[in-house]
Parts: structure tokens; C-alpha cells; sequence
């Protein structure tokens, strides 16, 4: 189960973190994995202002942490992201949680 | 780009360990030692077996071990015993 935490402070996003191992199948044949891989790391790449967050990234743990006012364009791909988490957690309840706090 | 994409980054490696199983003992060389019709010696083993597939008859005795084995020299003959048994003799020859 691949857990997501999200902490807002009002409407803003202040950390993001993805935990966890989606096991819907073996290591190479993990699709539910591979949807949240892609949207994290797609989006990720599209930050434009990296030193604004306080990011790990590494096998089964991503978090980005918000350290200071951001764009009006980040924010927008950080709320792709948690749309498009969202959407993989509708038909993949079994493997993905999202929780926002 | 600064985050190199592995589409497997949540996957948990499990499927990759190895199996526990892989172990097997050594075949154990069971079943007939001596055919229908053949001459056999007194004390020879006729028939190895888990358990009585074939069960002793006349002139044959049975180890601890269920394998069957003749008492007298002779001709092994193998024969059904009612309807699903089967058994084993020595028609002993002058």
C-alpha cells in the first residue's frame, strides 16, 4: 500500500510525502507503482523554483517539503500532482491511500 | 532533467528474492525387483515398496519396511486378491 500524506495550511500545500510499496504485482509488472513513479517524477521536473522545497527522493519515499512562498505555476503542478494522485487512488483503492491533513 | 524517472520506485522488490523451495531427496528405487514368471532364491527381495501395494502370499513374508521377500526358491507369480488388491507368491519349482 503506497500511503500519501498531504499537510495544507489553508489552501496551501506545505509538504507532500509518498510512503510505501503498492505490491498489485511483482517487482517489473508494478503498474500502480509505475502511475505514481510517473506523476511524481513528471512533476518533480517541472518545479521551477527547487530551492524553495526541501525534497527526498529515493526508492519507496518521496517527500517535498514547502519552505517558502511559491509560484503561482508551482503551485499549480503540485495540485496536478495531487489530482492526478487522486485519480489513481479512485480506481486503485486497494494500493493507494491519501490522507490530507 | 533532475529526477530521473524509474517507473518502479513504489514497487516493492519482493518478486525478485529467491524461492525457498529448490530441495528434493535422492529417488528411493522402488517396485518390482523380480517379474512375473522369473525364478527367484529363497530370501530374495521381490518387491520394494511404501506402504502394501502388493501384499504377501504363499512362500513370501513382508519386512518392517513393506518390501516383500521369498521364503522358498521358485517362480514369482503375481495375482489380484478380490476386487482392487494385488499380491505376490512363489510356486515352488522341483
Amino acid at each position: 500500500m503506497i500511503n500519501i500524506l498531504i499537510k495544507k495550511d489553508g489552501k496551501k500545500v506545505t509538504c507532500l510525502e509518498i510512503k510505501g510499496h503498492a505490491h498489485s504485482d511483482e517487482y517489473g509488472k508494478d503498474l500502480v507503482c509505475a502511475g505514481v513513479s510517473a506523476i511524481i517524477t513528471g512533476g518533480l521536473n517541472n518545479l521551477h523554483d527547487l530551492d524553495n522545497y526541501e525534497i527526498l527522493f529515493e526508492e519507496g519515499h518521496v517527500k517535498i517539503k514547502v519552505l517558502e512562498d511559491i509560484s503561482a505555476h508551482d503551485e499549480v503542478v503540485i495540485e496536478t500532482i495531487i489530482t492526478s494522485l487522486q485519480t489513481v487512488e479512485e480506481s486503485n483503492k486497494k494500493f493507494v491511500k491519501i490522507q490530507i491533513l | 532533467m533532475m529526477f530521473k524517472l524509474n517507473l518502479q520506485l513504489f514497487a516493492s522488490k519482493k518478486g525478485v528474492g529467491s524461492t525457498k523451495n529448490g530441495r528434493d531427496s535422492a529417488g528411493r528405487r522402488l517396485g518390482a525387483k523380480v517379474a512375473d514368471g522369473q525364478w527367484c532364491h529363497s530370501g530374495s527381495i521381490i518387491y520394494r515398496q511404501r506402504g502394501t501395494r502388493i501384499y504377501p502370499g504363499e512362500n513370501t513374508k513382508i519386512g518392517k519396511d513393506d518390501t516383500i521377500f521369498a521364503t522358498a526358491n521358485g517362480i514369482v507369480k503375481y495375482y489380484r486378491v478380490g476386487k482392487d488388491r494385488k499380491a505376490v507368491k512363489v510356486v515352488v519349482s522341483d
